[in-house]
């Protein structure tokens, strides 16, 4: 239903990308100009990769490749993160990065309510680009794997480490409780 | 004849498999050894929590472990329900060679949903932990809220033809 002319109706005049899922930094992706280079470049992945994969998807190349990382906790929304080495394209949010911040939470309460087992509770991060005709779009979302420096100082992403640890910490203890702390009364508080 | 309190211990040993000197073991699957942006916020709550006591272990297996020894989905997913609570503090198959993971995850679903540890039930299912990435932008993509995305299934027999006609329809 949402492919209905898919090449043309989301093109970005900048080419197309072939990524695979279960992968991160990149791995597998490849670029295609034209509607015959996906196809060879969709069978190239498929000769690689048909044995661990299960599908592959195409997207259209953004003309911005600036790419803004909210990381949330508890689905709140914290900062942006930074990382030099990924600064490409032309800012489209500026400090305190008020709306993109809100398109993250809001694209994540969305998709915390559209999926019962998605587990949102902890740090998140959620990747936003701009399309051509200005409107934000979710280009990943990443949990466990997710870089989440800080633009402006290490304390963000210390809080950050902290909440996680906490997290942890109930997690654990719960288990524990759960399975032993009844009988065994050892652990220190 | 033992006592009725002492027949009442015995059963609740026994109901919570607790046995003389028995250790909790934690088993944590790591991904890159002592890396990862989980490692060292988990690692703090084990030594805040007195994890490392003699009453409590925690064992860990990283994905340099999994390649060097040539674990399988099976080895990987056993491993972690052989332990008293499992922890996974990554994408699970991650830097993993020559794995399936449509075997690896519904593995890990069939044997460590009921398994304690973090996560259990149907949390395991959740496409982001998975990085199954088109289940959670296809639920993004009818509100516009993500990037327009093509799927194309692998099937044992490709039909390029079609698919280059449903990119273009």
């Amino acid at each position: 239903m949402y492919n209905f002319r898919f090449i043309e109706q989301n093109d970005e005049g900048c080419g197309w990308i072939i990524k695979t899922p279960f992968s991160t930094n990149s791995h597998n992706k490849k670029w295609a100009s034209s509607l015959d280079e996906i196809i060879l470049k969709i069978q190239k992945q498929y000769d690689e990769l048909h044995h661990s994969i299960p599908y592959t998807m195409v997207q259209a190349t953004m003309r911005n490749k600036k790419e803004y990382k909210v990381v949330l906790f508890g689905r709140e929304p914290k900062y942006v993160a930074y990382n030099p080495d990924k600064n490409f394209g032309t800012s489209f949010s500026k400090h305190p990065h008020t709306e993109i911040m809100e398109f993250a939470a809001r694209a994540l309460a969305e998709f915390t309510q559209l999926c019962p087992f998605a587990m949102t509770d902890s740090m998140m991060r959620v990747d936003v680009f701009q399309t051509k005709s200005g409107n934000f779009v979710v280009n990943e979302l990443e949990s466990l794997e997710a870089d989440h420096y800080s633009s402006y100082s290490n304390l963000k992403k210390d809080a950050i480490d902290n909440q996680i640890r906490m997290y942890y910490e109930a997690v654990l203890k719960d288990l524990i409780d759960e399975k032993f702390i009844k009988c065994k009364h050892r652990i220190k508080k | 004849m033992s006592s009725p309190l002492e027949r009442y211990a015995y059963q609740f040993k026994r109901a919570h498999k607790f046995i003389l000197n028995h250790s909790i073991e934690i088993r944590v699957f790591q991904g890159a050894k002592e890396m990862g942006h989980q490692w060292i916020p988990f690692r703090q709550a084990c030594e805040i929590l007195d994890i490392s006591s003699n009453s409590m272990k925690v064992v860990y297996l990283s994905s340099h472990d999994v390649n060097d020894k040539h674990m399988s989905e099976e080895d990987i997913v056993y491993w972690l329900c052989g332990g008293d609570i499992h922890f996974i503090l990554t994408h699970i198959h991650q830097g993993i060679c020559n794995i399936n993971m449509k075997k690896l995850y519904s593995l890990l679903n069939v044997a460590l949903s009921t398994h304690p540890g973090f996560p259990h039930e149907q949390y395991l299912r959740c496409p982001v932990f998975t990085q199954d990435k088109y289940a959670y932008l296809s639920l993004l993509m009818p509100k516009g809220l993500c990037n327009q995305t093509f799927r194309v299934d692998f099937k044992d027999s490709m039909d390029y033809d079609a698919i280059k006609h449903k990119l273009k329809l």
